[in-house]
């Protein structure tokens, strides 16, 4: 079995969102949130609940006879998604309600906002007798309202509908690689009523931080990968290249709907958890650990480092020459959300434009494969990038980790030849560099000096 | 007729005197009129320069002298005021320059407000003695006015000039009361904590180009650790102690009440800051400059480490979570004074209410509300400094300044600034309670324990090196390493077995 190199330090970040304790049995009747905590739309259609899974015919085996037919088992065992809801009675979001302090007496369990991520988003009125909100995350999450494909979507002439066809019908078609990562910013990056803002952040939510590639590679499968890789032979670049895109589209969404609220009187701003959270949160020292830009202002909040940072590479890389909307989009939103008092109706039409800019570019990566020429093309371009300027915040440093590490894989998929022990040992001693022990605490140690050098040493052994 | 004559026997001579008197009245109301007095900076030089002055090597041993004539010999060896000037011309002064793209020495534009001397334009200037790159020198603190000069160096009129009283020497000659807690407090202040007006003010932009965090300010302490080239007034003879209108009180209390009222003092500058930059603010017409500059804000609500767990989300937020709030150590020593006055320390929370919700009802707080409260809470602050002023100290009550210092309210979460004001004040009133140094218990096994979590000795200085940035790097690990759960458990540990004692 090929050693596939993995992303260890991100995986905790993924099992910290989920407490593994176990939690007094909570009874849906005692809550009912609104209606409108619904992040796609779902049109008039019912939802199931997980419990219409699982039959043992179904997808509630074993895994004895192979991962087809366990979906379930594998979920309900392995995945977190499966404690999503669990985890709003534990002491951690009794104290983000505590400390939250909004005049809401209700508990995590019962609020809107939580629940939008942390069980399946079905409007109240739209659950069958059987749904529940203790399954959490459930199959309906990702795969759609299961109303008018549950009886029939196991038949031959299933196989014969197109991908539109079943989203007619209500199911995600989660084969295909965007529409798989549309599920997951959703929640990950977030949206209007689904906002993990600073006040949450600071009142003891995690932050987010989402990157497809990786969370793709550590979510416990409960399909056969390889159909993965044999529909996408380019999978592990393909990912990455296209949840860039879509994390950054659902970002900038994100940030209209603030600055929309904002202008509306009901969001704060400046939203603090736009910006790098360690420009600030780091303690004084007597040198500066992050290196400023120098088109920066010294000592004022930086903008935009986690989801945009390699935006500009994708599409030099995968444009070629001459387009540069993405880019300049990004630099007026830039210079806008860094004044220290950014004009929210302002940033709101540059948000919007600026994810708007970033959807024929989302299509076209779903569609069109990328051979091992692009994949090197990519990987060099990043490798290539500014160290000094990579390596001035944690954010950057990590993005640009996850890049080399998703691109490397993609590319010794498609020409083995690429793979050697000298660049895997330079991934895992940036990877080493970059670790924090609690994946949400803040990089104490980290070192500008020690991560440029050893992406210097990235960009000479990747250079062939 | 007999109505004409009571007017013209009894009225009139009565408007007569009455007039008379008000002849008398007015001239005594102008004569109580500050005079003008003429602005006049000098160097150094001029106070050290002749023999008999105060440049000697050794103290004079003239009980009757005010002064002991080796003050400026001090400042100009050991003081740190000396080196302000030379710090903007070091490394790091020129490297901040580069990185603000300003002249760090620009009397108009750089830092000299507090680095140096700035000389308002007409002044007269004493060429001979005033040197720029001199640094904080005796002019800034005992005032640049000709007539106090004049007067206390000249031989013929010297004696009649040293038994004014203090308020006189003041008000008709220009020679700042530094013996008074609160004047001598809005001198240091308008440095150590900020002045707008007089252009003192350290910006974010500053700190993020390397200036050093200003410190939370215990005016005892930091006077001591200049070092003090003065004698505390109980070391001064009884006829020195009579001429400078040392009540037996005060020369034996006189660092308790510089603690008590030097904290509130310290409150009040804070405020009167924190509304001047937020007025300014809210008259911005560019909605940019519409937002408190960071410096006005707590550095510890953003620059601290992110660790699971929390203690602050442990604690909890006084308003919604995440938001920024004003540096919290001006707060510390008010309780105590209200205690000292027999009100309740709580009254402290309340009176900043209004001020906490108009930092927190948005992510950068409410400028206008801001600039409102905080000249509110500023008159109110002034009230009880008068009246700590006005309340003798006695053993007891010194004795309840230390078990106030030494105890913490359940909710009580003191940053890292607040922490050193409560210890430094501690250390100064229980010090002079027992007539020796202030340093003496942190030699003591528990006192080491204080001194490595919060950094408490303020080195001198060593050569021309005023040891600030060499002492940073050890003060910066201990702000890193504070928790204030541990301080609460260490310090009350410590200050009520020395309350005991």
């Amino acid at each position: 079995m090929k050693t596939r190199f993995t992303c260890g330090f991100v995986a905790g970040s993924l099992l910290v969102l989920v407490s593994l304790r176990s939690v007094p049995s909570f009874s849906a009747a005692a809550a009912e949130p609104s209606s409108e905590t619904g992040l796609l739309p779902v049109r008039d259609l019912q939802w199931r609940g997980v419990g219409s899974c699982t039959s043992s015919n179904c997808h509630g085996g074993d895994t004895r006879d192979g991962l087809r037919g366990s979906e379930y088992a594998v979920w309900a065992r392995l995945d977190p998604h499966a404690r999503a809801f669990q985890v709003l009675s534990n002491e951690r979001s009794q104290r983000i309600v505590r400390n939250l302090a909004d005049g809401d007496e209700r508990r995590a369990p019962q609020r809107p906002l939580c629940l939008a991520c942390h069980a399946d988003p079905a409007p109240a009125n739209h659950r069958a007798p059987d749904f529940t909100l203790e399954d959490g995350v459930g199959c309906e999450s990702c795969h759609g309202p299961a109303q008018k494909w549950l009886s029939n979507h196991y038949l031959d002439s299933w196989k014969t509908l197109t991908p539109a066809e079943k989203e007619a019908l209500g199911m995600h078609p989660t084969k295909q690689l965007e529409t798989r990562l549309q599920q997951c910013v959703g929640c990950h990056v977030g949206s209007e009523q689904a906002d993990v803002n600073h006040d949450l952040i600071a009142a003891g939510h995690p932050r987010l931080r989402f990157e497809a590639g990786s969370y793709l590679a550590r979510m416990p499968h409960h399909w056969d990968a390889r159909e993965d890789k044999a529909r996408y032979p380019d999978f592990e670049a393909r990912a990455w290249a296209l949840g860039q895109v879509e994390s950054a589209r659902r970002a900038l969404d994100l940030l209209a709907a603030r600055a929309a609220g904002a202008a509306a009187g009901h969001k704060p701003w400046p939203e603090f958890a736009e910006y790098d959270c360690f420009a600030c949160h780091h303690e004084l020292t007597v040198e500066p650990t992050h290196t400023p830009r120098e088109d920066h202002k010294l000592g004022s909040l930086v903008w935009g480092n986690w989801y945009y940072t390699l935006l500009p590479d994708l599409e030099s890389a995968d444009a070629g020459a001459g387009r540069q909307a993405v880019p300049n989009s990004l630099r007026t939103l830039r210079q806008s959300m860094e004044k220290p008092s950014p004009d929210a109706d302002r940033v709101a039409l540059e948000a919007k434009t600026a994810a708007r800019e970033l959807e024929p570019w989302a299509a076209r990566l779903g569609r069109e494969s990328l051979n091992a020429s692009r994949v090197q093309g990519l990987l060099k371009t990043v490798v290539r990038d500014d160290a000094a300027l990579a390596a001035s915040t944690w954010d950057r440093a990590v993005q640009h980790y996850l890049a080399d590490a998703a691109l490397y894989n993609g590319l010794t998929d498609l020409d083995p030849g690429y793979r050697s022990p000298e660049r895997r040992d330079a991934l895992i001693g940036l990877r080493r560099l970059l670790s924090v022990p609690d994946a949400y605490d803040s990089p104490q140690n980290y070192s500008p000096v020690s991560v440029k050098a050893q992406l210097k040493l990235i960009e000479q052994r990747f250079a062939r | 007729m007999q109505l004409f004559a009571l007017i013209r026997r009894v009225l009139v001579p009565a408007v007569v005197v009455a007039l008379l008197g008000a002849a008398e009245v007015l001239p005594r109301a102008a004569a109580q009129e500050k005079p003008t007095l003429k602005p006049f900076y000098y160097g150094a030089p001029m106070c050290s320069g002749r023999t008999g002055c105060h440049g000697d090597k050794e103290p004079v041993k003239d009980t009757k002298s005010i002064c002991r004539c080796i003050e400026a010999t001090i400042w100009e060896q050991k003081d740190k005021h000396r080196l302000a000037y030379d710090t903007l011309t070091g490394a790091r002064g020129q490297a901040m320059g580069k990185l603000l793209g300003m002249d760090v020495t620009d009397p108009q534009k750089g830092c000299v407000a507090c680095h140096g001397v700035i000389v308002p334009a007409g002044a007269t200037v004493h060429e001979k003695s005033f040197n720029k790159a001199e640094g904080v020198t005796c002019v800034v603190c005992h005032g640049a006015h000709a007539e106090w000069v004049d007067e206390h160096a000249s031989v013929t009129r010297l004696e009649k000039f040293r038994v004014l009283p203090r308020e006189i020497k003041e008000k008709d000659y220009g020679m700042t009361d530094l013996w008074h807690a609160d004047k001598r407090a809005r001198v240091c202040a308008s440095c150590h904590i900020g002045n707008t007006g007089e252009r003192k003010v350290v910006t974010h932009a500053m700190y993020a180009a390397g200036h050093p965090p200003l410190p939370g300010f215990e005016i005892a302490t930091f006077s001591e650790e200049m070092p003090r080239h003065w004698q505390y007034p109980r070391e001064k003879s009884e006829e020195v102690q009579k001429i400078q209108n040392f009540s037996k009180e005060f020369a034996r209390f006189e660092q308790t009440r510089l603690v008590l009222i030097g904290g509130v003092a310290s409150f009040r500058e804070s405020l009167r800051l924190l509304g001047s930059q937020a007025e300014e603010c809210a008259k911005a017409s560019d909605t940019a400059r519409r937002v408190l500059d960071f410096a006005q804000f707590d550095c510890y609500a953003c620059h601290h480490e992110l660790r699971t767990p929390s203690w602050r989300q442990t604690r909890g937020y006084p308003g919604p979570p995440g938001r920024l709030s004003m540096r919290p150590w001006p707060t510390t020593l008010v309780r105590v004074a209200l205690r000292q006055q027999g009100r309740q320390a709580s009254e402290m929370d309340t009176q900043l209410r209004k001020l906490a919700g108009a930092f927190t009802e948005r992510p950068f707080g409410n400028v206008e509300k801001i600039a409102a409260e905080a000249r509110a809470l500023e008159t109110w602050s002034e009230g009880l400094l008068k009246a700590v002023e006005n309340e003798p100290i006695d053993v007891a009550g010194a004795c309840r300044v230390l078990e106030e210092l030494a105890s913490f309210a359940e909710e009580e979460y003191p940053d890292f600034d607040a922490a050193r004001e409560r210890a430094w004040a501690f250390l100064i009133v229980f010090g002079e309670l027992k007539e020796k140094p202030y340093t003496d218990e942190l030699k003591q096994p528990a006192g080491k324990k204080l001194d490595m979590m919060l950094d408490l000795r303020l080195p001198p200085r060593k050569g021309n090196d005023p040891q600030i940035f060499a002492g940073l790097p050890k003060r910066l690990e201990c702000m890193t390493n504070y928790d204030p759960i541990r301080f609460r458990l260490l310090f009350g540990e410590v200050a009520q077995a020395l309350v005991k004692k």
